[in-house]
């Protein structure tokens, strides 16, 4: 090839300008810490990494929705655990009560405690935590339980209005998404299995409706009707209460293990979700993050190549046989 | 019998043509940066005896000739490099345009370093979660407000942001571009006519060549072009025809080149010669079309994904966002608009965040979640958007995303390739036509040699005169 001076300025030119190109880039990488600056560097591992990335934002919000699933749990428990304590104390005071040593006197005292216990139980099951009224089933925002001041319901427990006597069932659902694939319904409803059910009434926990022998299974009602019958020293069917009374006890006991349950459940969906999390994370920087050691070295390599660029630029423009004429 | 001075007309006419020589290899050594400059040699040739100069001598004599002449003085320069060197710049720089408008639509889409509607739909997202675990509380339904704003924000200033580099292109385009085409072929068509006569009158404009082809190197860069030539016996000989497709834009047959125009037909950008319109096959231009144009694939065969498809993307998004969310907040509006221009979140919603309905019964501080829930689920589930696209809205700018990721990767690679083949095919041409300094070196040996070697004929010739005149025939004197 016939060669020219402008053809070897040109193409030093642009072979200068490719060099400090790449060691620019690499600089910019390096500096990032990132395999690649734009989407368009690199489009297939782009958009893995953003899916990636979109899942381990997912993850977090999912983690967040446990954790506070998890919060109100624990407040579950320490209720439940509460409402346990009080309900053995008034399994010890009513078998005191009944015991044919007790007079009228002292069994108004028990009446009285007994009255205590049901503010007791009361103030627990209307417990807020973090503004929230976690008793209360899927209205969270209004508190669940109060006094009927009707004349001849006085005194009995209302749920949301309504007597606890005459609810027979709890439906109650409040889902939150953790990730199980959130689906509805041709109601647009929620389906059972793809999110997780946190609703707790009060009622699973105390008791409602009446058992086949038209006793209340509530026991705040059982308490106030003994604390009456105390009260009047009225001692007729009194072991068939305390039977009742001692059936509405197991099952709180049962409310304490369950909750137990599900917390276990939520520690183990967060494990499963953590380890999920890490992985992602790993496949994150596999694909995003730039392996320094080789970086450097790449980095070493291109400066290397400029500056002898640079230094052969200084000879590029070879003497012609012009110099040599005499 | 030769006439007694005829060895200095011969020896004459070889100062003169070394001094040519000279010359020229002056003028390439000047014009050595010049651009377009091609470098030039001297056409040296032998004049033969014409049979009338010898016609009374006698037969056997020596028929020698009359030295040199400088026959004419030529360029070197080869056609069919141009026409390559013209056809890789054409399409080198239809891509170089397409990489760097499509570098432009990624900046603003990229999301790989930079937050954007992408991550803004997680953050709706993550606030709709919150607001399930906290209906109700008016907190976390401004929450959810501020980053449905930030959506309709990010979306109304994508479309602003494609619009004004689509105005720039286009003013770029009209008062550039076409401009400065138009002039080019202007002076073409001017330096035609003055070749014509000059090689009329039997010169070789080497220079106006040069400028010729400077011009329609320049003109190869914005289209495709063919350069056509005419025969000996042409009219036109010495013209030179540019045609684009099947339209003359230069010919020598009209006194005045066609004037490009830019046109807007049926909401297409169209280029016009006169009144037809240019088929454009590559070039710049055809480059910036397809990005002022191209629906990719919201026209009927799919295309080009040029700026209205990206607008069009985020009109679709818009709608679809829009309705998807209004429908489910049971007739109450949470967006207005009818498109991304204009997308904004209602005034009922501005007003009071609890606006949004987090449930369908009831209560709205009830602290029941299931509408939360819906609208949770409607971020994830699969919408028709476009007609040719069913995912998820966050799919949808993610496909936004890659597909300029995707065309921009694609043009840098075949510019980088284009831009390979130009540099080579012009290091071709480079070789054949630029000049070098040790060739001129040596012709300026050679001819100083040459003017050496003849003044000492002439001084011999003149020698020799010498002898005859001066000292013959004194014998005895």
């Amino acid at each position: 090839m016939r060669l020219t001076n402008n053809i070897i300025s040109k193409n030093y030119l642009k072979s200068l300008n490719k060099s400090l190109n790449e060691l620019s880039q690499m600089n910019t990488l390096i500096a990032a810490k990132r395999k690649y600056m734009n989407f368009a560097d690199d489009p297939i591992n782009a958009m893995r990494a953003m899916k990636v990335r979109q899942n381990i934002n997912k993850i977090d919000v999912y983690v967040e929705n446990l954790r506070e699933a998890a919060d109100i749990f624990s407040q579950y428990e320490s209720v439940i655990s509460n409402v346990n304590n009080i309900v053995s104390d008034a399994l010890v005071q009513v078998s005191q009560g009944m015991n044919g040593t007790s007079d009228a006197t002292a069994r108004y005292t028990i009446a009285q405690s007994l009255r205590a216990f049901q503010d007791a139980i009361l103030a627990a099951v209307n417990t807020q935590f973090a503004g929230k009224y976690i008793f209360s089933g899927e209205t969270v925002g209004v508190p669940p339980f109060s006094i009927s001041e009707e004349e001849d319901t006085k005194g009995m427990l209302l749920y949301k209005g309504m007597l606890v006597d005459n609810i027979s069932e709890v439906t109650e659902k409040r889902y939150i998404d953790i990730g199980l694939g959130l689906s509805l319904d041709e109601y647009s409803n929620v389906i059972p299995n793809t999110a997780r059910d946190i609703a707790v009434t009060g009622l699973e926990l105390l008791g409602c409706g009446v058992d086949e022998d038209g006793y209340t299974k509530n026991l705040y009602n059982m308490l106030g009707i003994i604390a009456k019958k105390f009260e009047e020293n009225d001692m007729s069917g009194m072991d068939v209460y305390y039977e009742k009374l001692q059936k509405i006890a197991d099952n709180v006991r049962v409310q304490y293990v369950g909750v137990g349950e599900k917390t276990e459940f939520i520690n183990f969906f967060l494990e499963r979700l953590d380890s999920e999390q890490f992985n992602l994370k790993v496949k994150q920087s596999r694909l995003e993050g730039l392996d320094l050691a080789e970086a450097i070295t790449t980095f070493g390599e291109l400066e290397l190549a400029y500056n002898a660029c640079l230094q052969i630029g200084t000879k590029i423009l070879q003497p012609s046989l012009l110099d040599f004429l005499d | 019998m030769r006439p007694t001075f005829s060895g200095f007309e011969i020896v004459k006419s070889g100062i003169q043509s070394a001094q040519v020589g000279l010359d020229v290899t002056g003028k390439n050594v000047a014009n050595m940066g010049a651009e377009g400059y091609s470098r030039q040699v001297v056409d040296q040739k032998a004049i033969y005896y014409s049979s009338s100069t010898y016609k009374y001598a006698p037969v056997g004599s020596q028929r020698l000739g009359q030295g040199v002449t400088v026959d004419q003085i030529v360029q070197i320069r080869d056609k069919f490099l141009d026409i390559r060197f013209r056809a890789a710049n054409s399409e080198y720089a239809e891509f170089a345009k397409k990489t760097e408008v499509l570098e432009h639509i990624n900046d603003i889409l990229d999301e790989t370093t930079a937050d954007g509607l992408g991550v803004l739909l997680e953050e709706l997202f993550e606030r709709l979660q919150a607001l399930s675990t906290n209906s109700g509380k008016i907190e976390f339904a401004s929450l959810v407000r501020s980053s449905a704003q930030k959506i309709t924000e990010t979306v109304q200033f994508y479309y602003n942001k494609l619009e004004e580099i689509s105005a720039l292109e286009k003013e770029n385009l009209e008062t550039i571009t076409l401009v400065n085409l138009n002039k080019y072929l202007d002076e073409i068509a001017k330096l035609n006519k003055t070749i014509q006569n000059e090689e009329l009158v039997g010169n070789t404009p080497n220079d106006l060549y040069d400028a010729r082809n400077l011009l329609l190197d320049k003109v190869s860069k914005y289209l495709k072009i063919e350069v056509g030539e005419y025969p000996d016996d042409s009219p036109y000989k010495g013209a030179l025809s540019v045609k684009c497709g099947n339209i003359m834009l230069v010919d020598p047959a009209q006194s005045d080149p066609v004037t490009l125009s830019l046109r807007e037909e049926d909401g297409k950008l169209k280029i016009y010669a006169g009144d037809e319109e240019l088929d454009l096959i590559t070039g710049e231009i055809k480059g910036t079309l397809d990005i002022l144009n191209g629906e990719g694939s919201f026209a009927e065969v799919e295309e080009f994904k040029g700026i209205p498809y990206y607008l069009k993307s985020l009109d679709s998004f818009a709608v679809k966002f829009a309705e998807v969310f209004n429908s489910l907040n049971g007739g109450d509006a949470l967006f207005v608009g009818t498109g991304a221009k204009d997308f904004a979140i209602s005034d009922g919603w501005l007003a009071d965040a609890n606006y949004l309905k987090v449930t369908t019964e009831g209560n709205q501080d009830s602290g029941k979640n299931d509408n939360v829930l819906r609208m949770i689920h409607a971020l994830e589930q699969k919408h028709e958007i476009t007609e040719k696209f069913v995912g998820s809205l966050s799919e949808f700018v993610l496909i936004l995303m890659s597909d300029a990721a995707i065309d921009k990767n694609y043009y840098t690679d075949r510019a980088s390739a284009a831009d390979t083949v130009v540099s080579a095919i012009d290091n071709q041409r480079e070789s054949v036509k630029g000049v070098s300094l040790n060739e001129e070196t040596v012709n300026m040996i050679k001819y100083q040699r040459a003017f050496e070697a003849s003044a000492r004929v002439m001084t011999a010739l003149d020698e020799m005169l010498d002898i005859i005149i001066n000292r013959m025939g004194i014998v005895g004197r």
